[in-house]
């Protein structure tokens, strides 16, 4: 938010308390989409600025959409660059113009280039190298042509001038969709969850988990698998999902973003990152002790990054990066970073399943190149980690669901005779029961296994109430900090809030999860948490609508 | 188990290997090195060569002090089975150790008693920490560990290391005396066991079963240190500063730094300005793959050791059905590094590359710190920590025809004093110079490095005399790289230059060479 923004951000609390979570895109990928098998981008890289967190503002060279008018942002430089999503077997074209004064190339790790990758020598000398890739000289065009051979998520780059180039941010996202369409059900019987298609008054466990929607193909991957004498269900194996989202990370340094703008010779191209040295009776600086104090996820630093995708307060940022799924659902998070650091992004509410990186599947097939092997054996090879490990120009694809299993209280706050909730893990559900329900005495906890909820009015209150296993006090104020609240610590309830406290908690009653980077200097804007490469994951009861996928 | 390396003295233990009547015979491997002072030239800034003093292992051989002094130090090589013993001459003003993580120390190879610790009292009391609440007298520290093993005395010392049979794979040997200097400083180099049977890096695995390579090549990272004086508006390299930190402090400097007395230890590194500076003080200057910057990185290297063999300009990696290529990679630095290799080849399911398709290089990772992978992973970003040892085959037996691929550090070591491009930057030649050579640099028909209008002169009188030019014969272009006939004048697809070839030097010269696509 810039600080005129602020202001009236102050001015229309009370309009912004009732606008902000009906707004909030919750965006699946946002991006620009190829029209046929053979889609063609037209791209210009040129000079943009930032708006962060903290209400900076920070000049950037990045990439705008010169002819898609479903854009709404259509010729306006982006950071990152347009998401470029297609469709594997697609041959596809980008024309790059450069509205820079420097030349600009791009390249396409792990993309098969029909397009000569040869890189430029000026004048045949090794020392005039200007790019690695053929380039678009400044006011020209260059062309691009690579085949979608793969499925996967992949990016282009600046290939010229990357100590600068890649600081200011020139690069954006590829993803590539995968040809298989047909939908694929994995045994999940074990997990005890309830079907959202069975009564819910009837504890009925889900059978299968189907997937309509894949990272990669996975036709041919067994759905269950021997392990010694049993048998277990593949699912880990799996890349299908319901909901998609991207998380493309980078930095900056303000100081050399600033000298940038303001201090370098601007007459000299191209930009020298050597002679970023400044000297003076205020500033003493000089490249080698560059170092980021801005982070960004799909271009914005929090808060920003979880409000709405196109918001016209941010033009040169359109991308939201705001993750929100129903509990149940299985979220395929497309992790890139563009960085020159490393960032461990990390999740809180579940693990997260890897299921690929730079493109390929985990896998034990012979070659991962060969579609037709990972096809056969699938994501076997995928781990779950909390936090993930990514270096400069990596990619992930990271699978997340949320059900409340395993927390050992029935996170809905469900009282005896409620009905389950779609997916809720039947085991924490609370039960009447004919017997007495009478407490173990040393662990509080009812035959169900079932904490004892606290009764205020213990003497007169047989009935059970709500399952938490602490005290939670009545007053409000002791707990309910953070926008994110609903004013209950139950999945689809909310109490009362304090006054004048502003909520952005979707309907009010859902569950929020931070996913930040767990190198915490990094969630901080200018120093100041919070903020930097902060957002959070929502878990939407079923009750409360988001948008088809 | 035969004795390939001039260097390296090479005993077979026949009598013992007969008594044990077991395996072939091992083979007694012995390196002579020698810790020493030199400098290295590196490319500055707007081509002015930077000197900088470095400290160095040299292979002595049977001859001490033979040896030059390089950085990163001499490659050592074992044949898997042997055993590797080094015996450390110390030439520096500093105690020097040596070791290397993955191979294991036969025990008590060295003396009882030699010392790896510092002896030295402390000018002052260490203070007390100010937070710590309880009132402590401060303590005075009279030894303090100074090295991970046993040590080689300064100005002249030895100690001996005696690694048994060493581990096969790609490993890192460094200093293990105060480390966080001297290893910067450039005592580091590689070690390379194997291969083993069959020219496999390793003993293949079901699951991760190709091992075996037809070319390898070691690439170890580093860098050059540097801190920024803001009085006298220049650079100074860490190595500068403990250099003449050296030699201020000896009793009878010459000026030459020749005669070390009593350098003085880290952390304490006297600067110019007479601020006490540690190595977090100094940060990359200088990004280096086998101790060069690019573009010497891509110096005219020979595709094997035979006398006179055709170079390329850069690592050598064929295509083809010799077209396995092992990168060993190694990090030396102090600073994680993000090796990428660029580009797409063209296979060989067409002999015109234009329709031939292509194919994203996808490096393959098979082995780490010396132990292969279970399974290989294929990643275009892998990560090369501090320390880390990693193997990367990558294949081109799949290739079919000649390409010039980027390999370079995502982190974006590269550039040389901030300039791009430099550093951790060079390219894979991937054709046979015997056959095609193909060079993004062949135009240049006058030497000189660049390709002018005076090239472009010389091509066309080439073709108007009807002469050859190795060097002129660009055309055709082969997805960007300019190779020229296929096989040059004697066999006579080419006898002399055409118009193509003066009309793209020309273009070249002049920059209007079209960008191909």
């Amino acid at each position: 938010m810039s600080a005129a923004t602020k202001i009236v951000g102050i001015a229309l609390a009370g309009v912004l308390l009732a606008w902000l979570p009906a707004a909030v895109s919750l965006a699946m990928i946002d991006g620009l989409t190829g029209s046929s098998s053979t889609p063609v981008f037209n791209l210009a890289a040129g000079e943009g600025r930032v708006i962060t967190g903290d209400g900076n503002n920070l000049p950037v060279w990045g990439f705008a959409d010169l002819d898609n008018p479903n854009n709404p942002i259509q010729g306006k430089v982006q950071y990152p660059g347009p998401t470029l999503i297609v469709n594997e077997g697609d041959t596809v074209t980008i024309n790059l113009t450069n509205n820079l004064s420097e030349p600009v190339s791009l390249v396409f790790p792990g993309l098969d280039v029909a397009s000569s990758t040869a890189p430029v020598f000026a004048r045949g000398s090794k020392a005039l190298l200007s790019s690695i890739a053929p380039e678009a000289a400044p006011g020209g065009s260059q062309r691009y042509v690579f085949t979608a051979s793969r499925p996967g998520t992949f990016y282009y780059q600046s290939g010229s001038n990357q100590a600068v180039q890649l600081r200011m941010g020139l690069f954006g996202a590829i993803v590539v969709r995968p040809t298989q369409t047909t939908s694929k059900s994995y045994p999940v019987a074990d997990l005890n969850l309830q079907d959202p298609a069975a009564p819910p008054s009837v504890p009925t466990p889900l059978a299968n988990k189907t997937f309509s929607k894949f990272a990669y193909n996975e036709a041919g991957v067994p759905a269950t698998v021997p392990v010694g004498a049993t048998t277990i269900s593949n699912l880990a194996a799996s890349t299908g999902y319901d909901r998609e989202f991207l998380f493309l990370l980078s930095e900056m340094d303000p100081n050399f973003q600033t000298w940038m703008d303001l201090g370098r010779d601007r007459s000299r191209h191209p930009a020298n990152f050597g002679d970023w040295i400044v000297n003076n009776s205020s500033q003493k600086q000089d490249f080698t002790t560059w170092k980021a104090n801005y982070w960004f996820i799909n271009g914005r630093s929090a808060p920003d990054d979880m409000g709405t995708s196109f918001d016209p307060n941010l033009p040169n940022q359109p991308y939201a990066g705001m993750v929100a799924f129903h509990p149940g659902e299985m979220a395929l998070t497309r992790f890139l970073n563009l960085g020159r650091d490393f960032h461990p992004l990390h999740t809180h509410g579940n693990h997260q399943r890897i299921v690929a990186e730079d493109g390929l599947l985990m896998t034990s097939a012979g070659n991962a190149l060969d579609q037709t092997q990972t096809s056969a054996v699938g994501a076997d090879l995928s781990t779950e980690e909390f936090t993930l490990t990514m270096s400069a120009g990596n990619t992930f694809d990271s699978l997340f669901w949320w059900t409340g299993k395993g927390l050992g209280w029935d996170g809905y706050g469900h009282k005896p005779g409620d009905p389950l909730a779609p997916y809720e893990y039947i085991g924490d559900h609370v039960v009447a029961s004919a017997a007495p329900m009478v407490p173990e005495p040393v662990y509080g906890k009812y035959p169900t296994n079932q904490y004892v909820p606290p009764a205020p009015n213990a003497a007169a209150d047989t009935t059970l109430a709500q399952a938490l296993p602490i005290l939670f006090s009545p007053d409000q104020l002791v707990f309910t900090f953070g926008q994110w609240f609903s004013g209950s610590p139950y999945l689809g309830s909310n109490e009362p809030l304090p006054p004048a406290d502003v909520s952005l908690n979707l309907g009010g009653v859902s569950y929020y999860f931070m996913w930040h980077s767990h190198a915490e200097r990094e969630i901080v804007n200018f120093n100041t948490f919070p903020g930097g490469m902060l957002s959070m994951a929502g878990v939407i009861p079923w009750s409360v609508a988001l948008p088809a996928e | 188990m035969e004795c390939q390396h001039l260097k390296k003295l090479c005993l077979a233990l026949l009598v013992q290997t007969a008594a044990l009547a077991a395996a072939a015979p091992a083979m007694a491997v012995t390196y002579n090195l020698r810790a020493d002072r030199t400098t290295i030239t590196l490319p500055g800034p707007d081509g002015v060569p930077v000197t900088v003093p470095v400290w160095g292992f040299a292979d002595d051989g049977n001859t001490p002090g033979s040896g030059t002094v390089t950085v990163p130090g001499p490659k050592l090589s074992v044949t898997a089975g042997d055993t590797l013993t080094i015996n450390l001459v110390n030439r520096l003003p500093v105690p020097v150790s040596l070791v290397i993580p993955g191979q294991r120390i036969v025990p008590n190879a060295n003396p009882p008693g030699a010392a790896n610790y510092d002896a030295s009292v402390p000018a002052a009391n260490i203070s007390q920490n100010p937070n710590f609440p309880v009132p402590v007298q401060p303590i005075a520290p009279t030894q303090r560990v100074r090295s991970f093993t046993t040590e080689a005395a300064p100005n002249g010392g030895s100690a001996v290391y005696n690694f048994g049979v060493a581990k096969t794979g790609t490993f890192l040997y460094e200093s293990g005396t105060n480390p966080a200097l001297q290893i910067p400083m450039g005592l580091h180099g590689a070690l390379v066991v194997g291969p083993g049977a069959s020219g496999a890096a390793y003993t293949p695995t079901a699951t991760n079963s190709a091992t075996s390579y037809d070319r390898d090549q070691v690439l170890l990272f580093g860098e050059i240190l540097a801190r920024y004086d803001f009085t006298l508006n220049r650079f100074f390299t860490m190595n500068e500063d403990v250099d003449r930190n050296s030699c201020v402090t000896a009793a009878t400097d010459t000026g030459s730094c020749s005669q070390w007395k009593t350098p003085l230890p880290y952390p304490l590194t006297i600067t110019t300005d007479n601020s006490i500076k540690s190595t977090l003080d100094y940060q990359p200057l200088y990004y280096l793959i086998n101790g060069k910057s690019y573009p010497d990185t891509v110096a005219a290297q020979p595709i094997s050791t035979a006398p006179g063999a055709p170079t390329v300009p850069g690592i050598y990696a064929p295509y083809g059905t010799a077209g396995r290529t092992l990168l060993r990679m190694i990090n030396a630095g102090g600073q994680s590094r993000v090796p990428t290799i660029q580009g797409s080849y063209r296979d060989n399911s067409s002999t015109d590359p234009a329709l031939a398709l292509p194919r994203a290089i996808y490096p393959q990772p098979i082995a780490e710190d010396g132990n292969l992978y279970p399974y290989p992973k294929q990643e275009f970003a892998p990560i090369l920590p501090a320390g880390k040892t990693m193997d990367v085959m990558l294949n081109l037996t799949g290739a079919g025809h000649p390409g010039y691929y980027t390999l370079y550090d995502r982190t974006l070591g590269v550039t040389n004093a901030g300039h791009f491009p430099g550093g951790m930057l060079s390219f894979l030649a991937s054709w046979d110079p015997n056959t095609r050579n193909c060079s993004p640099f062949k135009g240049d028909l006058n030497g000189d490095g660049i390709i002018t209008i005076s090239d472009a002169v010389l091509a066309l009188r080439k073709v108007v005399g009807n002469q050859y030019d190795a060097n002129g014969d660009v055309s055709p272009v082969v997805n960007g790289l300019p190779c020229g006939s296929s096989t040059g004048p004697t066999t006579g697809t080419k006898t002399a230059l055409d118009i193509t070839d003066s009309l793209f030097i020309l273009q070249k010269a002049v920059g209007t060479a079209p960008q191909p696509y």
